[in-house]
């Protein structure tokens, strides 16, 4: 009686549930798992979990070994789980174990919740663009062409860009595009790894190695064996991980931690950095050999203080998506919140841009535009200070002598606004300012 | 430690991981029959084919059917694929008679005949060895029931 009672309350969550025996077989599945998953509970019941979902993390990083190799619960773990008609779709996970009285584990429990709803807006989203990257300026559709041209290439990727401007996204695409799309994709950020751990990630250890090293374990390399690997912020890899680099793109060899036999793989590498990779090689920080065999197709993503022209666009499309988000009909944003966005040097690229939109999509109480008032004071402040010394260069010329060279030039603001040294912007607000005075 | 673990490692195919949970947890539950099935497999897999010929005849005597009524699929047992990679050379064994007791313990996981079939081989080839007629009158008796 009471195992029904909580079997009606697991059924009544929105997430997905199962839990597993000490043997990895489901012993229960609840209503939402089988919404989501399209298997039903009794042709689930008594197998074991891999056989029925089979995704990537199965083998390499199955959730509940996991737990029970470390003991922390799992939260929020991006995967794919297999439907009963085999498509995959995207899952966000949550594992823990159940323990007996002897605080034995006895089995496991899994959560998980079906993403492809945020998937499927950001697939809207991204039809109007190149593979979810906002760009219609020179430098980006420049980027797009070589992405396509690269396509049919194995050769190795160097990305280049400072923080914030969609490195992982140009990753993304070039995966996309590639032949190896349908391979595995592993992705690691060589900054957020301990440099002890670094090598044990990348190329996998055997039980032994050392302290912690309890069972062995495959590395990012084996994992992403015929597919292929981005190593996010190289640069901060140490110079003893970059020799090994270097082989496997030499050789496709390597060797686990703790373990003398050469594994071979067949892994494309792309590569990203935020450091100014002259002074990084200057420094000595990062070798030049790595880096000549990395950067065989380099490619530099712009900051978007040099590419405004897409901010228009990508106003557009963070509108659209935060009225998903958060549920809201705004429809466009006024000019002088425009204004300011075109006029602000964007030192954290578009990570910053969405940020401030979202920041002004929470703050406003309009119903369907964002106003300058909106957005972060940051912006607002360094902006003003900025347009005062705009406007304080264009006061030195009278209206005639202004418009004597807009018609020189004409009408051409940008063409103006490079000759007295000011934005384009400062020069449509100072005429903005004086059509109101004549008013 | 702890057999689930070790379970785990067993559905993934690595052995040693698997013994070393494993063989802890046997440890504390002597008698626990899923947790000496896997050992025996394991320990064929690791180099230790004595200590799993100890263990098998054990299990045998106190419950054959435990092996035999395996269903590999359903319990995701690794015999059928070691048997068959066993049996084409691709795991490779040197000796012989090490050979066909291997694949005479494998193959009771999944068929009782080609497991006697094997160690009737074995037998042939060493039949000094007590342990091999044990099995093989357990088998025998068996396959008449």
């Amino acid at each position: 009686m009471e195992r029904n009672f909580q079997n009606e309350i697991l059924d009544s969550l929105a997430e997905g549930l199962f839990t597993v025996d000490k043997d990895f077989k489901i012993n229960f599945f609840n209503s939402a798992a089988e919404e989501i998953s399209g298997y039903k509970r009794k042709d689930v019941i008594g197998k074991i979990c891999k056989h029925v979902f089979n995704t990537n993390l199965c083998e390499a990083d199955c959730p509940i070994a996991k737990v029970l190799l470390n003991g922390n619960n799992i939260y929020d773990l991006e995967s794919k789980y297999n439907c009963f008609d085999s498509k995959s779709f995207p899952v966000k996970i949550n594992a823990t174990v159940l323990k007996n009285s002897q605080n034995e584990p006895i089995g496991g429990v899994v959560s998980f919740r079906d993403l492809s709803n945020l998937i499927d807006i950001d697939k809207y989203l991204s039809t109007k663009n190149y593979y979810g990257i906002v760009g219609h300026s020179k430098p980006m559709t420049e980027i797009f062409e070589l992405i396509e041209e690269i396509s049919d290439s194995n050769a190795s990727v160097l990305i280049h860009g400072e923080t914030g401007t969609g490195k992982e996204l140009i990753a993304n695409a070039i995966q996309e595009t590639s032949q190896r799309k349908k391979q595995k994709f592993v992705k690691v950020n060589c900054s957020v790894l301990p440099h002890n751990l670094l090598a044990s990630e990348l190329f996998g250890h055997v039980k032994g190695a050392f302290t912690d090293a309890v069972s062995d374990r495959i590395g990012r390399f084996e994992l992403a064996d015929k597919g292929t690997i981005f190593l996010d912020e190289i640069t901060e890899m140490p110079l003893n991980m970059q020799t090994q680099i270097l082989r496997v793109i030499q050789e496709g060899a390597f060797e686990r931690v703790g373990e003398s036999v050469t594994r071979k793989v067949d892994v494309r590498i792309i590569a990203a950095t935020n450091l100014k990779i002259k002074e990084a090689l200057t420094t000595g920080k990062f070798r030049e050999d790595l880096f000549f065999r990395l950067n065989v197709i380099p490619i530099e993503v712009p900051p978007l203080r040099e590419r405004k022209d897409d901010i228009t666009f990508l106003i557009k499309h963070f509108i659209q998506k935060f009225n998903i988000i958060y549920k809201k009909n705004i429809l466009d944003i006024d000019v002088d919140a425009l204004d300011m966005l075109v006029e602000y040097n964007w030192p954290g690229n578009i990570r910053e841009f969405e940020n401030a939109i979202e920041y002004a999509f929470i703050r406003t109480k309009r119903e369907n535009s964002i106003c300058k008032c909106c957005l972060p004071p940051s912006i607002r402040h360094s902006v003003k200070a900025k347009c005062n010394e705009g406007m304080a260069v264009i006061r030195k010329i009278d209206n005639k002598e202004l418009l004597t060279l807009l018609e020189k030039n004409k009408w051409n603001k940008s063409a103006v606004a490079k000759i007295l040294g000011v934005d384009r912007s400062t020069i449509w607000r100072y005429l903005k300012n004086a059509e109101q005075n004549k008013n | 430690m702890s057999e689930m673990l070790g379970n785990y490692h067993f559905l993934n195919r690595n052995y040693s991981s698997a013994l070393l949970e494993l063989e802890s947890s046997f440890l504390k539950n002597p008698n626990d029959t899923c947790t000496r099935k896997k050992l025996i497999v394991c320990y064929t897999q690791t180099k230790n084919l004595n200590k799993a010929i100890d263990l098998f005849i054990a299990l045998l005597d106190e419950n054959a059917d435990c092996i035999i009524n395996t269903k590999p699929e359903e319990d995701g047992c690794p015999c059928p694929e070691l048997v068959s990679q066993l049996e084409c050379g691709k795991i490779d064994r040197s000796n012989q008679y090490e050979l066909f007791v291997e694949l005479g313990i494998l193959w009771l996981y999944c068929n009782i005949e080609s497991s006697l079939r094997y160690f009737v081989k074995a037998y042939q080839i060493n039949s000094s060895d007590k342990r091999l007629t044990q099995i093989i009158q357990t088998l025998n008796s068996k396959t008449k029931e």
